[in-house]
């Protein structure tokens, strides 16, 4: 302890960190641009892979994918935004406020496919909200869609990822100083103006990171899909699952790098997107 | 003119009466939104519980409240072993995550110029899903390590999981440390690992105590790296999922550990927060 220092400690961390943890994530650029066939490598420049996810009609998977990840970051983003602006500026009771704060801590250490479990015996056709609506005489057919459907997939993601949006955007608006608030009030500012030219720019990194921490999660998120999904392939991860039992582990590695390009492409247009309608482009970043 | 001021007066107390009156409704609005979302969130982990004391949980309703599917568990132990390596597993990955969110977390908020590119470096598995960090952990050691996964290698996809959060925990903590304070006790003649000891190390207690629950916790609960990288070892989560994809006549039992195991969890992790929300506070 005394030999090295603090610093040196941290780089050798960060060493030891990038070799057992990092490294191996480079296996998927490698695997979809050689020629393996399960886990042996010939050693040979090949996108077959790639054309592979053409031929088979993976791409659309992806694009499906892509669109439910949009769709329930969306709604999450919807809805979170003003639930944080909320209790970052006017949930005062300090009860409440670690009340909510253990609220949204407490599903990211709950077991993933339990949750998902429950939600089969609600949504399914003998479960309770169909028991309850022929109970009702409101349908005379239990209704298919609610479960192993869009419908159901989107569902459990929503509640799965809602936290991840919230957290971030909390954090990012009660980090800003309210003096800001105030002299743009006092300036004569309305408050949908403080909020656009002010809090949104200043939130703006908070936004992105839940925007991050949701819309990737929820593009290789295999168990709600399996789970609420009826598991016919319909989405990426559950594609993804299928090539490596099938060993194709060239397929599992180019999958895997449309997964993390195309969530990269999309969020750099958020980005810039975002960066566009702001006046004073993007003040708050990189500070 | 007197007129004019009086009226525009009104007229301006009229404004802000709207506005006001507005920015009610929006945070109501908000609120209930957010409540919603919330309880979307919860109404599964609280349903869970219900099922688990009902006498028929697969049916429509619950109802015919009844003990049966807790004694039916703790009569057969077919969960002990998975239960027994997860925590096993948990408590490695604790410790591991205390020890190496204290090293670097302390120390981060006080590097200039490399500051940002290490955290990079640390928070990157947060934007990587948890299934591509299993796949990929186990093709990598197994091609080119020649490895049989095992104890290590679910502990490793555990690790890489749980660090950034327990980092970050840490970090909460450490970024309001004065580091003033180091300074004064190396001027009285304190070394660095009495400085570390008597200084830091109390102060920062709240957050490396966050950073074990977290990495005991994220590792006790983790399903989706654990799916590629448990070779023949079975983690309580990998079990459940097992059988709730085999069996359903076993989904009453699952209810009951999943009830247990959430209540387990959600006590662990109230604590961490009361703890973090006590030491921001002052």
């Amino acid at each position: 302890m005394t030999t090295l220092s603090a610093e040196a400690q941290v780089y050798l961390l960060a060493g030891v960190w990038g070799l057992l943890a990092l490294v191996p994530l480079l296996v998927s650029p490698v695997f979809s641009m050689v020629g393996a066939h399960g886990l042996r490598i010939d050693w040979h420049v090949s996108f077959e892979a790639f054309q592979d996810i053409i031929a088979t009609g993976r791409w659309l998977v992806i694009l499906r994918t892509c669109g439910m990840a949009s769709l329930v970051t969306a709604i999450c983003l919807a809805s979170g935004f003003p639930f944080a602006l909320w209790l970052a500026l006017k949930a005062r009771n300090p009860a409440l406020l670690t009340l909510v704060w253990s609220l949204l801590t407490i599903p990211f250490f709950l077991d993933p496919a339990a949750r998902m479990l429950v939600w089969r015996s609600v949504l399914g056709s003998s479960g309770m909200i169909n028991a309850a609506l022929l109970h009702l005489h409101a349908i005379h057919a239990p209704l298919q869609w609610l479960l192993f459907s869009d419908f159901a997939v989107a569902f459990g993601l929503v509640g799965s990822y809602f936290p991840n949006m919230v957290m971030p955007i909390y954090l990012a608006i009660s980090l800003i100083d309210k003096s800001l608030l105030q002299a743009s009030a006092d300036l004569g500012a309305p408050p949908a103006a403080t909020l656009r030219h002010v809090i949104v720019p200043l939130a703006m990194p908070g936004i992105v990171v839940g925007t991050i921490f949701s819309f990737v999660p929820i593009m290789g998120d295999g168990i709600v899909s399996n789970i609420l999904g009826g598991g016919n392939q319909a989405y990426l991860a559950d594609s993804i699952m299928a090539l490596s039992n099938a060993m194709n582990y060239s397929g599992v590695a180019a999958a895997t790098m449309c997964l993390l390009g195309l969530s990269g492409f999309l969020l750099a247009l958020l980005y810039i997107a975002m960066r566009r309608a702001l006046p004073g482009n993007g003040h708050g970043f990189g500070q | 003119m007197g007129m004019a001021l009086a009226n525009n007066n009104a007229q301006f107390r009229q404004a802000a009466l709207r506005q006001v009156r507005s920015q009610r409704v929006a945070s109501a609005l908000a609120v209930c939104t957010g409540l919603c979302m919330t309880a979307l969130v919860y109404a599964p982990v609280l349903w869970l519980g219900v099922l688990s004391v009902s006498g028929d949980p697969l049916g429509g309703f619950p109802g015919d409240f009844t003990w049966r599917w807790y004694r039916a568990l703790f009569a057969q132990v077919a969960w002990l072993a998975p239960l027994l390596l997860s925590v096993r597993i948990a408590l490695l990955v604790a410790v591991l995550c205390m020890a190496g969110a204290t090293l670097a977390g302390r120390v981060l908020p006080r590097m200039r110029r490399t500051r940002r590119l290490l955290l990079a470096c640390f928070l990157l598995p947060l934007a990587i899903p948890g299934m591509v960090i299993g796949l990929n952990v186990f093709i990598f050691y197994r091609v080119f390590g020649g490895l049989r996964m095992g104890l290590w290698s679910l502990v490793l996809v555990h690790l890489v999981g749980a660090f950034p959060f327990a980092l970050l925990g840490l970090m909460v903590v450490s970024l309001r440390f004065e580091t003033s304070l180091l300074e004064a006790a190396a001027d009285l003649g304190a070394g660095p690992w009495r400085r570390f000891w008597d200084i830091e190390r109390p102060l920062l207690m709240p957050g490396i105590v966050t950073a074990g629950m977290f990495g005991f916790l994220l590792s006790l609960t983790e399903l989706p790296r654990s799916l590629f990288v448990a070779g023949h070892l079975r983690t309580l989560p990998l079990y459940i999922w097992a059988e709730a994809s085999s069996r359903a006549s076993h989904l009453p039992l699952i209810y009951c550990l999943n009830t247990m195991l959430a209540v387990v969890s959600t006590a662990i992790s109230v604590t961490a927060v009361l703890a973090l929300r006590a030491r921001l506070r002052h």
